[in-house]
């Protein structure tokens, strides 16, 4: 993944490495200007779109560009298979002709049990299927009754579940629900 | 059982439909036994045995195989000499000298080891043992009337009696129709390929040309010319099928001229090393 310097403002666009999609150190990143350490309070500058948001957090040296590239990188590196392969199988003569007579029976067995699961469900879903075509050549209003399906929906997605500390950031005037958005947008 | 006794088509393939099927079970009820996997493993198996049949052909299809088929593709003998290849066998080749090693396909060998008729190993996967013929091209040759290249041949070695377990061709047996004409490329004519095809023969009969009903008759004498061989022909001509392949590459070195001269060959053609692309362009 290489990310272009293009998007910073130029009194912080300073050299970087590439990022590379193994997951592998991040080289030199952006150092921010300088910043107050305290722990109560970090000027966090978010300097892609330019606003400043006065947030409660642990101190953040590299700056948010750096946390932000480094998030990306372990979103991609649990995406990838690297260094998460099974290992080789290191054994001795004698002991791959065992392991290999072991692992043939087992796979039988899995085998077999896989294949008479399936076709035991394959049987259940043929049954629903065949009654259900019937109840639809036997009565429309019956069928449909029977087709219909609960409301899954329960809490609103939105809702927040309760922690034992606050969040960072504690009240968003900003926020608007997505159906809120979608009717402003239209309007607007 | 003999397929020519049945004489239905239906039933002759439901016959065999119910050897296939007969062969997997055989190979099923041995293929556990790790005694099996060591004999195999070590070597001493008979081929009328089918689990090792399938054995050695599923160590032939893992690698060797995909090799195979990549050289022949990729250095396009393929479609220079025969129009594609589904292999069969595993065709085995090595030249007579110090450091007899089975070579792989497409190595550049050296004039002074090509000068002596290679020695080859068929291994096949069927308990039968089948004759085959082995042919060896040059698509490469330079052809300068037409401003193009032509197809010499080399050599051919028909009716080689081969079976599972002797894979080894034996020439004493064998009928060789052209004697073996070593590879002569000349100078700054690049890497010429030399293919060596291995043929199946029709009912495990003698090499003869088929003629068949409703087509043009053959030319015999015209098929076997060396200096135009058209390998296509010819295969169709004797009604073979082409099970395998295998080939290797010359170019012009120091031992050619030694090799010329021993076998009389004649000098030989120097080609311009071109250097540019558009030489008279730069030269304007």
């Amino acid at each position: 993944m290489i990310v272009s310097n293009n998007f910073l403002p130029r009194f912080l666009r300073k050299q970087t490495q590439l990022l590379f999609e193994n997951g592998s150190i991040l080289r030199m990143a952006n150092v921010t200007g300088p910043s107050t350490f305290s722990p109560r309070s970090t000027v966090d500058m978010k300097s892609a779109n330019g606003s400043l948001t006065f947030t409660r957090g642990k101190r953040s040296r590299g700056g948010g560009e750096l946390q932000q590239k480094q998030k990306m990188v372990n979103m991609l590196s649990l995406i990838s298979p690297r260094r998460k392969q099974p290992q080789r199988i290191k054994m001795a003569y004698e002991d791959l002709l065992r392991h290999r007579t072991v692992h043939r029976a087992w796979q039988l067995v899995v085998r077999t049990k896989r294949v008479e699961r399936r076709l035991e469900l394959q049987k259940q879903y043929y049954k629903m299927k065949h009654a259900c075509d019937e109840l639809r050549k036997a009565s429309q209003f019956l069928y449909e009754s029977a087709m219909e399906r609960p409301s899954s929906i329960r809490f609103p997605m939105e809702y927040r579940i309760p922690t034992l500390s606050p969040p960072r950031r504690i009240w968003d005037a900003t926020w608007r629900s997505p159906v809120e958005e979608k009717q402003r947008r239209r309007t607007a | 059982m003999q397929d020519r006794d049945i004489p239905d088509q239906k039933s002759r393939a439901d016959a065999y439909l119910a050897s296939v099927e007969i062969e997997k079970l055989r190979i099923n009820a041995e293929i556990s036994n790790p005694e099996v996997i060591h004999q195999f493993n070590s070597g001493n198996f008979d081929m009328k045995f089918p689990v090792y049949r399938f054995l050695a052909q599923q160590r032939w299809e893992k690698n060797d195989r995909l090799l195979l088929m990549d050289r022949l593709e990729n250095m396009k003998v393929i479609p220079d000499t025969m129009p594609t290849l589904y292999p069969r066998v595993d065709t085995k080749l090595r030249f007579p000298g110090r450091s007899t090693h089975w070579i792989d396909p497409g190595r550049i060998m050296s004039t002074g080891v090509t000068a002596q008729a290679p020695e080859f190993s068929i291994q096949i996967f069927e308990d039968a043992a089948k004759l085959y013929t082995i042919v060896i091209v040059d698509p490469d040759t330079p052809d300068i009337e037409s401003d193009t290249y032509k197809t010499t041949l080399h050599y051919i070695l028909a009716d080689v009696r081969i079976s599972g377990n002797e894979p080894l061709v034996d020439k004493a047996t064998a009928r060789e129709l052209i004697p073996y004409l070593p590879p002569h490329p000349e100078k700054n004519s690049g890497y010429h390929r030399y293919a060596v095809w291995v043929f199946e023969q029709p009912d495990g009969e003698r090499l003869a040309v088929q003629q068949r009903k409703g087509k043009d008759p053959v030319n015999v004498e015209s098929l076997l010319e060396r200096d135009r061989f058209d390998i296509r022909l010819f295969r169709s001509a004797h009604g073979l099928k082409a099970v395998g392949a295998h080939f290797w590459r010359n170019g012009y070195d120091s031992m050619t001229e030694g090799v010329r001269e021993k076998f009389g060959l004649g000098p030989g053609n120097v080609y311009t090393h071109k250097r540019f692309q558009h030489y008279e362009d730069y030269r304007e």
